[in-house]
Order: structure tokens, then sequence, then C-alpha cells
């Protein structure tokens, strides 16, 4: 292995976006052919350092050499010329063409001017023989399962034959077989001189299969040290910074109230008959492998997807919800995963984002706008919640992504809701505001509120939740109190008995 | 492998009632039409009105493949019917003074056409500008110069002009070799070619068409400079079918070559549809209207009819639309 030089230097890389410095003068040195592991929480700004990596996103400040050259990618075409491809969290793939197009696109062999469709579909083929997986070329990625698709993804920058490969959370939707599948062929690519830059958020993976990591916190580059150099322990406290066991809030008592019960909840293929139980103040918390439908039961349960079967009871009694209009006169408050999609209206004001779903209740003469009304019910709520705004009237496009998310909290308190559902509370927020969120979601159960919440990030889940329900396939396969569940047998229950999810 | 066991499942799904499905509703509603044109008159398959059909047919059948390429982008091209009246205006015009010219105004119309169709192109791709408003607004300007070039339908073609539409080998009008020749070109080049593939992956999924290397605006570029040459074309041949220039023949061409297009099973969404579909699409709408001619219906009357044809058009790509996802 030639380990000599530094084969890929990153100096002094800043990126800011509207309100985040996202990297903060990040310097990175990996050697040819090495497997470099890049870990951090969710926002730490790994993602951003691949994207400016990969060309899709262009630094602000800081240098990128890359084989001895000074380089700047300023789109991704000219990223792969230069041998450097990168695999997405989110998909890329175009769900209409087949897998053999997908994994060949931008560069399909050709026979004179046409696309010389054996050697496509041969090539493709190979490519994922040395996953040592069979999919038909030919079939459309839409018709693929999640972690089908996420094959192709990956096979698709193996087919490039890169010098180097980034792979951001590669393994989110694969089973331990495929993902020891993959970890062969990256060693084999690593054989031939590739070097990798891996990203994962589970350290054992991290563990598994790189030669050296580099801890990213805020933006900022940590450490980096050898595999071999750092216990698991340690590389946990230079993520967060902290020990873990102060980072969430006492966990309180419920009583024995139902707020929230489901009875038989189904939706197509994706939830299969869901029974539970909600608590007064009680923070319920939804485990599981991503794509396991825990995003299709909340949405199934406010109404945005249309159930096929099952009943919904508020306080014992049943109600009839159709669509989140209906959840919402329920006292159902739902905060989306994807905030920026599904929660804000990104180019309008914080006041107006936080009075939207409640502004009917303060109304004056029956029609208007009671102006004074709005500003103090914003205001308490912004001092309420330490929302850092230079004033109300600043858009909410521009904060940053923990006051965003305060900013959906706020317009659902706003409601007084007696049920919230909290999909990913803190996705890709910071340290801080993450405890403040937790530190929030906390005192609204203790003032009464059904909390039911699901986050990917299984530490969360943990140290939030009173009980824990385990989903796959659309089931709930396991229930643990808060006290009894750990990481360890939470996997164990969600990754028994495994049916692959359906996009 | 689980993997494997799992395509082969899903192969069963794809079989022969969700192909039929697939094909697209034009099939069904060409079918249905050609049946009512049988019963209601008896001329109907003679060798005249098929052949009258053809040549009505045409100018929607050429310019649906460049409006087709498009909406597989992604996008929507609202300016070739007023391409059309452009040319089909200047040609008659400039022939009428000029008869001598007539290969140079062929070219010229050829040029101007493309020329909408490139600045189409480079605003959608290069400026971001909204598709839909971009060939509007081109749409109504190019309709500005053509009506304050002639305001009237006037001008003439040449006597061998005149032959380009009307010539025929045998029985086979030579316009049924037209349509032919730019489906295989256009099937061939969307099929079989690299750049095919890229329009595509463009309107599938643009990002990820991007992050593959693919020259995304290049091939945006394309498909709306392709469209403003076929327009070109589609104007010039009826000129030489009706002999003369007419300002606003094009006025409802955009509407019905999207609606060939999407009838034909090509989406408004992108990246999903294909050219034989937009042919079976562009016979539906020339067969129709030259049974409502011959029926003598005013045109007003056939306004309506396309307007709401497209509409049911709509439906149908937002319900298949609906039934991918599941």
């Amino acid at each position: 292995m030639n380990m000599e030089h530094d084969f890929l230097t990153l100096q002094a890389i800043s990126k800011e976006f509207p309100g985040v410095r996202a990297l903060d003068a990040v310097d990175l040195k990996v050697k040819k052919g090495e497997i470099r592991a890049l870990v951090g929480e969710n926002g730490a700004g790994k993602s951003t350092l691949i994207k400016i990596l990969s060309g899709a996103y262009r630094a602000d400040s800081g240098e990128i050499i890359f084989d001895g050259c000074k380089s700047q990618f300023d789109d991704p075409i000219r990223a792969l010329e230069m041998g450097i491809g990168a695999i997405y969290q989110e998909f890329n793939l175009v769900p209409s063409l087949t897998v053999a197009e997908n994994i060949m696109l931008g560069q399909v062999p050709r026979k004179g001017i046409q696309i010389d469709d054996a050697k496509m579909h041969q090539h493709a083929a190979e490519v994922i023989a040395k996953l040592g997986l069979t999919l038909n070329t030919h079939e459309k990625v839409q018709n693929l399962t999640v972690a089908q698709q996420q094959i192709v993804e990956i096979a698709k920058v193996i087919a490039r034959n890169l010098r180097v490969l980034i792979m951001d959370e590669p393994t989110a939707a694969l089973n331990e077989v495929e993902t020891q599948n993959l970890f062969k062929v990256i060693q084999l690519l690593q054989k031939q001189g590739v070097t990798i830059l891996y990203i994962s958020h589970r350290l054992k993976e991290v563990f598994e299969i790189a030669d050296s990591v580099t801890v990213l916190k805020d933006g900022k580059v940590v450490d980096t040290t050898l595999i071999k150099d750092i216990s698991r322990e340690d590389l946990v406290r230079m993520m967060i910074g902290r020990q873990i066991d102060d980072y969430y809030p006492e966990k309180g008592g419920s009583n024995h109230d139902v707020v929230l019960a489901v009875e038989d909840l189904w939706y197509k293929d994706r939830v299969c008959g869901v029974s539970f139980d909600l608590k007064k103040g009680e923070i319920l918390g939804i485990a599981g492998l991503e794509g396991q439908g825990q995003s299709e039961l909340v949405r199934t349960i406010i109404g945005l997807f249309k159930r096929d079967k099952g009943k919904i009871f508020r306080d014992d009694e049943e109600v009839n919800i159709q669509n989140p209009i209906d959840a919402k006169i329920a006292g159902i408050g739902y905060i989306p995963d994807d905030r920026k999609q599904d929660g804000l209206i990104l180019v309008r004001s914080v006041h107006e984002n936080i009075t939207l779903p409640s502004i009917k209740n303060r109304k004056k003469a029956g029609i208007f706008i009671d102006f004074k009304a709005e500003r103090n019910f914003v205001k308490d709520l912004i001092q309420k919640l330490s929302i850092k705004v230079a004033n109300s009237f600043q858009l909410v496009n521009n904060l940053s992504g923990g006051n965003q998310q305060k900013v959906v909290l706020s317009k659902w308190l706003g409601t007084s809701p007696e049920v919230l559902i909290v999909a990913e509370p803190t996705r890709g927020i910071d340290v801080g505001s993450k405890k403040e969120i937790h530190h929030l979601m906390r005192d609204l159960a203790r003032s009464g509120v059904g909390i039911l919440m699901f986050s990917c990030e299984l530490p969360e889940l943990l140290g939030m939740s009173d009980r824990i329900l385990v989903m796959a396939g659309g089931k709930i396969v396991a229930e643990f109190s808060g006290q009894e569940a750990t990481e360890e047998k939470i996997m164990a229950a969600a990754t028994k008995d495994v049916k692959k999810g359906r996009s | 492998m689980k993997v494997a066991s799992d395509i082969s499942s899903y192969k069963k799904h794809n079989s022969f009632m969700q192909k039929l499905a697939n094909i697209g509703p034009v099939y069904y509603a060409l079918f249905i039409l050609i049946i009512i044109g049988i019963i209601s008159q008896p001329t109907f398959t003679s060798v005249r009105n098929l052949r009258n059909i053809i040549i009505t047919t045409t100018p929607w059948a050429i310019a649906s493949i460049g409006q087709t390429m498009v909406l597989l982008t992604a996008g929507i091209d609202l300016s070739l019917g007023s391409v059309i009246s452009l040319t089909n205006t200047v040609a008659a015009l400039l022939m009428k003074q000029n008869p001598e010219m007539m290969l140079a105004i062929v070219a010229l119309c050829i040029i101007s056409g493309t020329f909408v169709g490139f600045i189409n192109g480079i605003g959608i791709a290069y400026l971001n500008l909204n598709p839909f408003i971009l060939t509007l607004a081109t749409s109504v300007a190019t309709q500005g110069i053509t009506l304050a070039i002639m305001y009237q339908p006037g001008g003439l073609v040449t006597e061998l002009f005149l032959k380009v539409s009307r010539a025929e080998l045998g029985p086979i009008p030579v316009a049924l070799l037209y349509i032919l020749f730019f489906y295989l070109l256009g099937w061939f080049v969307l099929r079989k070619t690299p750049f095919g593939l890229d329009v595509y992956a463009v309107g599938g999924n643009e990002a990820a068409a991007r992050l593959s290397g693919i020259r995304t605006k290049r091939v945006k570029l394309a498909v709306y400079t392709i469209s403003g040459f076929l327009a070109a074309l589609a104007g010039l041949f009826i000129a030489s079918r009706i002999g003369s220039g007419d300002p606003l023949v094009g006025n409802t061409m955009a509407t019905d070559t999207i609606t060939a297009s999407v009838l034909g099973g090509t989406s408004l969404f992108g990246g999903v549809g294909g050219l034989i579909g937009s042919l079976m699409g562009s016979f539906f709408i020339g067969t129709l209207s030259s049974t409502l001619n011959l029926n003598n219906v005013s045109p007003y009357i056939q306004w309506i009819v396309k307007g709401l044809m497209l509409i049911v058009a709509l439906a149908l790509d937002l319900w298949q639309k609906g039934n991918h996802r599941k």
C-alpha cells in the first residue's frame, strides 16, 4: 500500500449557509489507498464536506490539493473527471430508468453512435456481482426495494473506476450480509489503490473497516487518529464533547390516563396492524431501522395518509381523522422530520410561521387578525423557547437548523396540543440546541402532553423515552420500558425479522 | 439470494395486464375514433380520405416529436405553435414575392424557427427561467412578429413547393414517408443513443443526472432547439399543403402536441414516455380534426374539443403517476 504522501489535502475549508457556519477552517489529509472514516453528530458538517469534495457545493474559502495539484471542483462533472465520486445519503437514482441505465448513466458504452446495450447490461451485472449480489439489470429502479436501490447506488459509483470514493452512510438500508459484502468490495478497492472516505453513524462499522478516523464537531475537526489507537468510548466522547450521562433530561413519571390510542392501524403494506396507547405525560419512542414504517405510521395517524383500516382514540373517544385538519382539531400536533420541506414556510418570517396553525384563535371582530395579540403571542413563545432571532420578522430561511426546529415546535405549542407527534426531533441540528429541544420536550411531557416520537438516532430515543416500541416491516415487534431498554436489545429486536421496506 | 427472489416476484407484476395499462389510453381512443369514423362516414376507409388524414396529421406528428422530447426532460414548449405560424407565413409571403429563391426561403424559415427554440433552450437551461413562462413569452413575441409581417392570410407558395406535401409514390403519399423518417430517427435518438438516455435521466431526476456527470444544461438546450427546428418544418409543411400563409395557423398546435404526447403516455412530470405514443396521439388528433372538418364542425367548437381533450389527457397523466407511486 502506498501511504507515503498525502494524496488528498483539504486546507482551511469553510462554508457558510445563511445563519449556519457549516464548516469552519477544516483541514484534512488523506493518503492514497487509505480508508478514512468521518464521524460526528448530525450537523457536524460531514455531508457538507463531502459535497464540497465531490463538487456538489463550492467552498467559500480554502483549498483542495488533489494528487499534487490545486483543484477546485466547480461541478460534479469536473470532480468525476478527476476521479472523485460520491454515494450520497439521499438516493440519486432515476426511478424511471433501468438498473443498468442508472449504473452506467453518464458513461454508457457506445457502439458507433449507439448505446451498446449488451455491454451496458453486462458491465452493470459484473459490478453487481462484485458486490456478491444478483439484480435484474433490466428492472426499473422504481420497482426495487430500498435496499436494492442502495445497492444500485453503490454499484453506480464502483462502476466508475474512481480514485477517491466517498460513501455517506452506505449501509443505512443494508442488512448484515449485504454490509459484509460491501466491506469486501471496499477492501478490494483499497488494494487497487482507491482512497475511501467513509461516513457512518454506526461506529461498529467504522472500527471494522477504517484505517483512521477524523472526528468533526460543529463544523470543525476535533481530531484525526489511527483507528487502532482509539477506543470506542473515547471516540464517542470526542464526537459529543461530553459524557453521555448528563446529556438527556431526567425522565418523568407518566400517569395512567390514555391520551391517544391506536387500534389495528393499516396503511398499504407499510403499516400492518399497529396498536398502542400513549399515556398522559409520557414520551413514547418508536425505534427501528430506517424505513420500517415509522414515518408512515405517524403520517397515517394525523391523516396525511389515508388509513385502510383501524381506529384512533383521543381520551377514550374515537376520532375520525381524515386529514391533518381533523388531527389539529383533535388536539394532535405534528412536528415533521423534514422541517424545511414539511414544517416551515422558509421564505416567510418567524412571526408568520409561528402564528400559522393557531391564527384563528386570536381574531378580532371575528374576521380580522389581531396584530397586537399576535405579537405578544409570538414574543412569549420566542422567549419561552429561547429562539435566537434578531426580531420576529426575520425570515425563517436565515435561521440555523436548531432555531428553525424551535420555530416548528413553537408553532405547534401555540395550538396547545394534548398529543404531540415528533418525527426526528433533532435531525441536523447542533448539540446545544439539541439539548434545549430535549428539555423542552420533557417539560411539555411534565405539563401533561403525551409525546410520540421516532428518531433514527438510537441514543436519543433511549435518552428521551419512557417507553419504547420497536417497529420492523410495518409491525410493532417489541416493547421495552425506559429502564430495561438498551441499544443492543433494541437492535436485536429491530433486525430479527427485517422485511425490507419499499419506497 | 433474497434480492433475486424479490425481483422475480416483481417481474410477475409487470405482466400483460400492466403492459396493457401502460400502453397509454391513446390506442383505445384512436380505435374508438376509427370505429366512429367508419360507421358515420362510408367513405372513411377510402384511399382519398386516408391520404387526407395522413396529410392532415403530418404537421402534428412532426411537431409532436419535439414536444415529446421537451416533455421528457420535464419541460414544456408552448412556443412551437407560434413558430409554425411564423415559418408558414414567412414562406408563403416571400415565395410569392421571390419564387426563384425558394430554397433560400426554406432555409431562412428553418433557421428562424430553430433560433426561437435555441432562445428557449438558453433561457431555460442557462438562465434557469421557468419553461412554462419563457416559452409562453417567446410564443407571444413570435406571434407578434408573424402578425407584423402579415396580419391576414395571404401569400402564395411555388408550384414546386406544393409538391412537397402532395407528392405520391404510387399509392403512398410522400407525407407518410416524412412521418416514418422522422419517427424512426427520433426513436433511434431517444432509445438507442447516449443522448436519448440523458434526456430520460434529466426528466426522471435532474439532480441524479447532474451528479452522474451528465451535462444537463446541454441536454435541455438541445431538446428546445430540436423542438424549434421541427416546428419550423411543420410550418413549412402546412404552407405546402394549403398553398398559402396564415399567421394564426399554429394557434392550437402547442396544446395539440401536448395532448398528443400526453395521451400517448409521455408524462408531464418528465422521464416517462416515448415517441410511439406521440405518433398515435398525433394520428388521433389528425383523424379527429379531419373528421370534424368533413362534418363542417366550426373551428371554434373544435377549439373547445381540443381544450377538453387536453384536460382529459392531464387527468390521465396524473392518474397514471398515482398508479406508479402505488
